[in-house]
């Protein structure tokens, strides 16, 4: 850091977590903005006041928009060149390339960008929201969890909600804190950090299941074998469930007019009485397993159809394991999860499983 | 006492608070831990606060002697 940068900056680098190495964190790590309003500005004040570069090109700024930022000086000019002068006027260092670009934006902007770290700024129901996600955390979960929120809040409560987006952003360029965050305002000024969900997008977690599951498509072959993995307190476990699809055909062909080797369903009661026992022993669903015999592990249009008839996932926070045997082997797999608005699939590596 | 070795020195008598512990804090930085940082300071505050914000830190204040010219060395070891 330059001299007058240790001037500048010297309360911060006094902070323990900071330093002159998180310091030069900030200075390095630029945001882009992304929507507009005073939330947005209040975030994009505070970061450049905190020495981090800001990039307006993507902001939509109304005129007189800028509130504290410009008083009177600027009415009647441009207001993205207005916001580049206020920001270069209140820190040279916010004009600064950075090595990195992470992104501040209020919603209804872009839900989904690859940047990081990415921090959002919205509403749910009268609460202001205010998300943060870096490089670690989950592109999947970040999209559900903006999927069912409202726009970035206005008037005081958006002043408040930039303040701690810009602190939500310098605490992730830290490096401090989870990869996935939120933090919500209620209207009384209380301020509550909430944890991400688990995420059932990465499919790691599921590996002590994944035997057992395994042996059972196996066993099912040529029949498609299917079943589900459960997760609760004390781990992940499989559970296995007939596949009623035969059953259902010989009943009804015209409604069912495949086959146990091209389709699978689970017994209505079976599955009420599974989802009734994992409720009672504080398990959930979060992987539903099933088998291609002699097929591709990609999720068929029919597996799509199943698992979010009318475009909504049944199981919300769920993902999919489709397997393919081969000749009662499971050979290959796909790891199909939700991302807010689409299911999207993956390879999933069966290597390294026993014999 | 016997003096540490210092594998780096720093004069902040001329500083007033919080330059001092921001200096000094700046300097630690650059160390690995075990190696120690010699201070001269100047003043009744920075003589208080220096080694108190080190030991903060985690840092372990070696020893702090006045000199002839009523400035004082410091000797930190930074702490990893």
């Amino acid at each position: 850091m330059r001299e007058d940068q240790i001037e500048r900056y010297s309360r911060t680098i006094l902070l323990q977590p900071v330093g002159g190495r998180g310091q030069e964190a900030l200075l390095g790590t630029g945001a882009r903005l992304a929507g507009g309003g005073p939330a947005l500005l209040t975030a994009a004040a505070y970061l450049a006041a905190g020495g981090t570069p800001v990039a307006v090109d993507g902001a939509q700024v109304a005129p007189g928009e800028l509130g504290f930022l410009s008083g009177a000086r600027g009415a009647g000019e441009p207001a993205g060149p207005s916001l580049v002068d206020v920001l270069q006027a209140l820190n040279p260092d916010a004009a600064a390339e950075p090595r990195d670009w992470g992104c501040l934006l209020t919603l209804p902007a872009t839900r989904a960008t690859g940047a990081r770290p990415q921090v959002t700024i919205g509403a749910r129901g009268d609460a202001s929201l205010v998300w943060g996600a870096d490089a670690r955390a989950c592109a999947a979960c970040l999209g559900a969890w903006l999927g069912s929120a409202g726009p970035a809040p206005a008037g005081a409560a958006a002043v408040e909600a930039g303040a701690l987006a810009a602190l939500l952003f310098q605490r992730l360029v830290l490096g401090l804190g989870p990869a996935l965050s939120a933090v919500a305002l209620d209207p009384g000024g209380m301020v509550q950090e909430l944890s991400a969900p688990r995420c059932p997008h990465r499919p790691g977690f599921l590996l002590p299941a994944l035997p057992a599951a395994l042996r059972h498509l196996e066993d099912c072959h040529p029949e498609e074998g299917c079943g589900v993995i459960l997760e609760g307190p004390e781990g992940v476990r499989w559970v296995p469930l007939a596949n009623a699809y035969a059953r259902w055909a010989a009943r009804d062909p015209s409604g069912f007019p495949r086959s146990p080797r091209s389709a699978f369903l689970f017994e209505p009661v079976d599955w009420l009485a599974l989802l009734r026992a994992a409720d009672a022993r504080g398990e959930h669903v979060c992987c539903v397993v099933h088998s291609h015999p002699d097929g591709s592990s990609g999720f068929s249009a029919e597996d799509r159809a199943q698992a979010a008839p009318g475009g909504s996932p049944l199981l919300p926070g769920a993902s999919h394991l489709v397997v393919s045997v081969q000749a009662g082997r499971a050979e290959s797999a796909n790891w199909v999860s939700w991302d807010g608005s689409a299911f999207v699939e993956a390879p999933f590596s069966l290597s390294g499983r026993p014999s | 006492m016997s003096r540490p070795e210092p594998s780096l020195v720093l004069d902040i008598s001329a500083e007033v608070c919080p330059m001092t512990y921001v200096r000094t804090k700046l300097a630690l930085e650059t160390l690995r831990p075990g190696e120690v940082l010699e201070v001269r300071l100047r003043g009744d505050e920075p003589r208080r606060n220096v080694p108190a914000s080190a030991r903060v830190e985690g840092h372990a204040v070696l020893g702090l002697e006045p000199q002839a010219d009523g400035s004082d060395l410091l000797w930190l070891r930074k702490d990893g």
